[in-house]
């Protein structure tokens, strides 16, 4: 009874390893086991059939035995099927490192230690082949690679040396081989740079290469693209800063020539403090200037745009150029813009090419050369981002180009900062760049240098081609200052210096006036003088209300008023109104500037 | 049967379940519960063919056979286990020696 039931335990253990050594055999392939691993398996398994089997034998009281022979086959199971389990696990993390090693994306070489490649993963072969038309068996030996990606003898000493340094270091220390980076030159010359690293397997060396160029390249870009846009918010900052400050300046400044000018009017041509007056005014003059020049890099100064016809109006300025640089200096003129046109004020068009042309001048000491050229181009979508991030459509090119000294990359990041100059004091007033600038970027263009120290400079000025018809030549003033004839001007104007100051010229000029301070004041006095109100002369930024805004109101209740806006500003209120240029005075204005407008104003119909 | 060897062959099989055991930390080994399983029945069925010897008999004796038969089962289910899975991928190609 107790027999019967051993021998029936054996007989299905029997039947059970004996399945399961041919579920074994029949499904190898499904498991991730090599034969190191699969033959002690299927053969432990057989060895505890055989002993199964011979319990049976011995139970069923059959008299052989095979005791002895059983022992020994369960000692020689339990190492069997430990190096199953052994090479098992051997097999498994080499299944994972190939996998590893096909799939990663990672240019991957196994290499011997005598320098023999034993195996290339799928990426590496695919750049040797891109790279250096090279197929796998090309490369059998590391000497072989290092010849084909280092053709400098001196420089492939150099990598060899610090290669195999560091291969040693690995072994030493257990750690992976430092990466570095390499610039291996390619089958069409071209240099890549690398990251060569690695890691010791065994007494073999597993080398990764990682392709940085592209990585570097980007890298470099975004960082010349952050530079520029740095740039240019820098210079809008300063822009913003120069033209508020030019602004005040420019209002006490029309103080200072108003007040001379009435005070002159007054005194004998005799009068011994005239001289001083007129020294007076001289210097005030003077400041405008620069202020309108700081007032144009701040892009406040309107101007008075019309067509022009960009070789003509360079072709016109050549005499004045020529005087201006000097004999020792050849002037070369190649116009090839033939009908290109842009529309912008020809006064500023001819600042840009003779603030271009004496920089060229200053900056040739002996003797030299300066090109000025023309031509039509159009920029696209790619060189756009190029040239200062330009919007693609078709332009006109004027470029400026000297033998000069050039510049350095230092001097290169601030020659558009207003007050920055490398000019002995009184010789350079930093400005002339800055307005080239601002007139430039006012007219949608955009201003690429480029300069090697000792070589020269080009300057190249891209303004949007102009495509409409050709504009109308603006008449010129009569000589004599028109004067008033008793008509009443309503002055609002929020400086009470340039108020007082237009109180004055008006009366001289036979008008009568009253003088608002501020917009609201302005309109209660609208309310109860209104009808009697010929003309509006206001400012245009003041606090609480713009001019432009003060004349809508005020049109409501008086229809018939004309109106005159005065500004330093010609800002974005204005901007884009042609109609407001016909009413429009830029501050400081001379007594004549303001009758000549008021006339004209008055006598439209 | 000589109780020396008996007790031979369970020292051996003793020994041997550390280095088992240690396959048990890689789960990426299919079916290894299982085959540790069968190892340590095996190593129990040697337990009872020693205590067999001294004392009731036929009780460790049914043990031992139990175990045995156990233990081939949970063999049967390891192999299954382990072959269980799809075809493995194809091996990187190695360098043409020519
Ligand atoms: N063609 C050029 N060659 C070399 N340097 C130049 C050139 N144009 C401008 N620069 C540099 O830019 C600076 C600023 O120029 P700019 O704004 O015109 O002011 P300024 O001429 O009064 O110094 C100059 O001082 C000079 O250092
Ligand atoms: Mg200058």
């Amino acid at each position: 009874m107790h027999d019967d039931l051993i021998v029936s335990f054996n007989l299905v253990a029997l039947a059970a390893f004996v399945a399961a050594a041919v579920v074994a055999a029949r499904r190898r392939h499904r498991a991730d086991i090599g034969g190191s691993a699969f033959v002690p398996l299927v053969g432990s398994l057989l060895l505890y059939a055989f002993i199964v089997s011979s319990n049976v034998v011995e139970h069923a009281d059959i008299t052989a035995s095979f005791d002895p022979l059983e022992d020994i086959a369960e000692v020689v199971f339990t190492f069997m099927f430990l190096f199953f389990v052994n090479n098992w696990r051997k097999d498994r993390s080499e299944a994972r490192f190939r996998a590893l090693f096909v799939s990663a994306p990672l240019a991957l070489a196994e290499v011997a230690p005598d320098g023999r490649v034993l195996e290339v993963n799928q990426i590496l072969t695919e750049q040797l082949r891109q790279l250096f038309g090279m197929a796998v068996a090309d490369v059998p030996t590391m000497a072989a690679w290092l010849a084909v990606a280092y053709p400098d003898p001196a420089y492939r000493a150099e990598v060899e040396a610090a290669w195999a340094e560091r291969v040693r270091e690995a072994f030493a220390s257990g750690r992976p081989i430092a990466a570095e980076e390499r610039d291996v030159t390619c089958a069409d010359g071209t240099l890549r740079r690398f990251l060569v690293g690695g890691n010791p397997i065994g007494e073999n060396v597993l080398v990764s290469f990682v392709d940085v160029t592209d990585r570097l390249r980007s890298q470099a870009e975004t960082a010349r693209l952050q530079e520029q846009l740095l740039q240019a918010q820098k210079l809008e900052a300063i822009g913003v800063l120069a033209g508020g400050v030019a602004h005040d300046f420019n209002n006490m400044l029309g103080a200072i020539i108003g007040f001379t000018e009435l005070t002159m009017d007054e005194l004998e041509v005799s009068h011994p403090v005239r001289p001083n007056l007129v020294e007076i005014l001289t210097a005030a003059q003077k400041s405008a200037t620069l202020t309108r020049q700081l007032l144009t890099f701040a892009r406040k100064q309107k101007g008075t745009p019309t067509t022009v016809g960009v070789d003509r109006a360079v072709g016109d300025l050549l005499g004045m150029l020529r005087r201006m640089i000097g004999e020792n200096i050849e002037l070369a003129w190649q116009p090839g813009a033939e009908g290109g046109t842009v529309r912008m004020d020809p006064t500023q068009f001819d600042q840009i090419v003779a603030n271009l042309c004496v920089n060229a001048r200053d900056a040739i000491s002996d003797v030299g050369r300066i090109t000025v050229a023309t031509s039509l181009t159009s920029i696209d979508a790619t060189s756009a981002a190029v040239i200062g991030d330009a919007a693609p459509g078709e332009y006109v090119l004027i470029s400026v180009t000297d033998t000069g000294c050039g510049m350095d990359k230092a001097t290169k990041a601030h020659i558009f900062e207003p007050f920055f100059t490398t000019k002995a004091p009184g010789q350079g007033t930093g400005l002339g760049l800055a307005t080239v600038y601002g007139i430039v970027k006012q007219a949608d263009g955009r201003i690429a240098v480029y300069s090697e120290p000792g070589v020269g400079t080009t300057f190249n000025v891209f303004l949007p081609r102009h495509l409409g018809e050709v504009g109308l030549v603006s008449p010129t003033a009569p000589a004599e200052v028109p004067r008033g004839r008793g008509e009443r001007v309503l002055v609002v104007e929020d400086d009470p210096l340039v108020a007082r100051m237009c109180a004055t010229m008006l009366e001289r000029l036979g008008y009568t006036y009253v003088v608002a301070t501020s917009p609201r004041e302005a309109l209660r006095l609208i309310d109860v003088d209104g009808a009697h109100l010929d003309l509006l002369l206001t400012d245009v930024i003041m606090p609480e209300m713009n001019g432009r805004e003060l004349r809508a109101r005020i049109a409501q209740v008086c229809p018939q008023i004309k109106h005159v806006f005065m500004s330093g500003y010609t800002a974005d209120i204005l901007a884009g109104d042609e109609a407001h240029a016909d009413h429009f005075l830029r501050k400081p204005f001379a007594i004549r500037e303001l009758g000549v407008k008021l006339r004209q104003v008055l006598d439209a119909a | 049967m000589a109780p020396s060897t008996e007790v031979f062959v369970l020292v051996i099989f003793l020994c041997g379940l550390p280095f088992f055991h240690a396959m048990l930390r890689d789960p990426a080994l299919r079916g290894r519960r299982l085959f540790f399983l069968a190892y340590v029945l095996l190593t129990v069925s040697n337990v009872a063919t020693v205590l067999e010897e001294w004392w009731a008999h036929d009780a460790f004796d049914t043990c031992e056979h139990l175990a045995i038969m156990l233990g081939a089962a949970a063999m049967l289910g390891a192999v299954v286990q382990l072959t269980a899975g799809p075809p493995r991928p194809a091996r990187a190609r190695p360098v043409d020696p020519a």
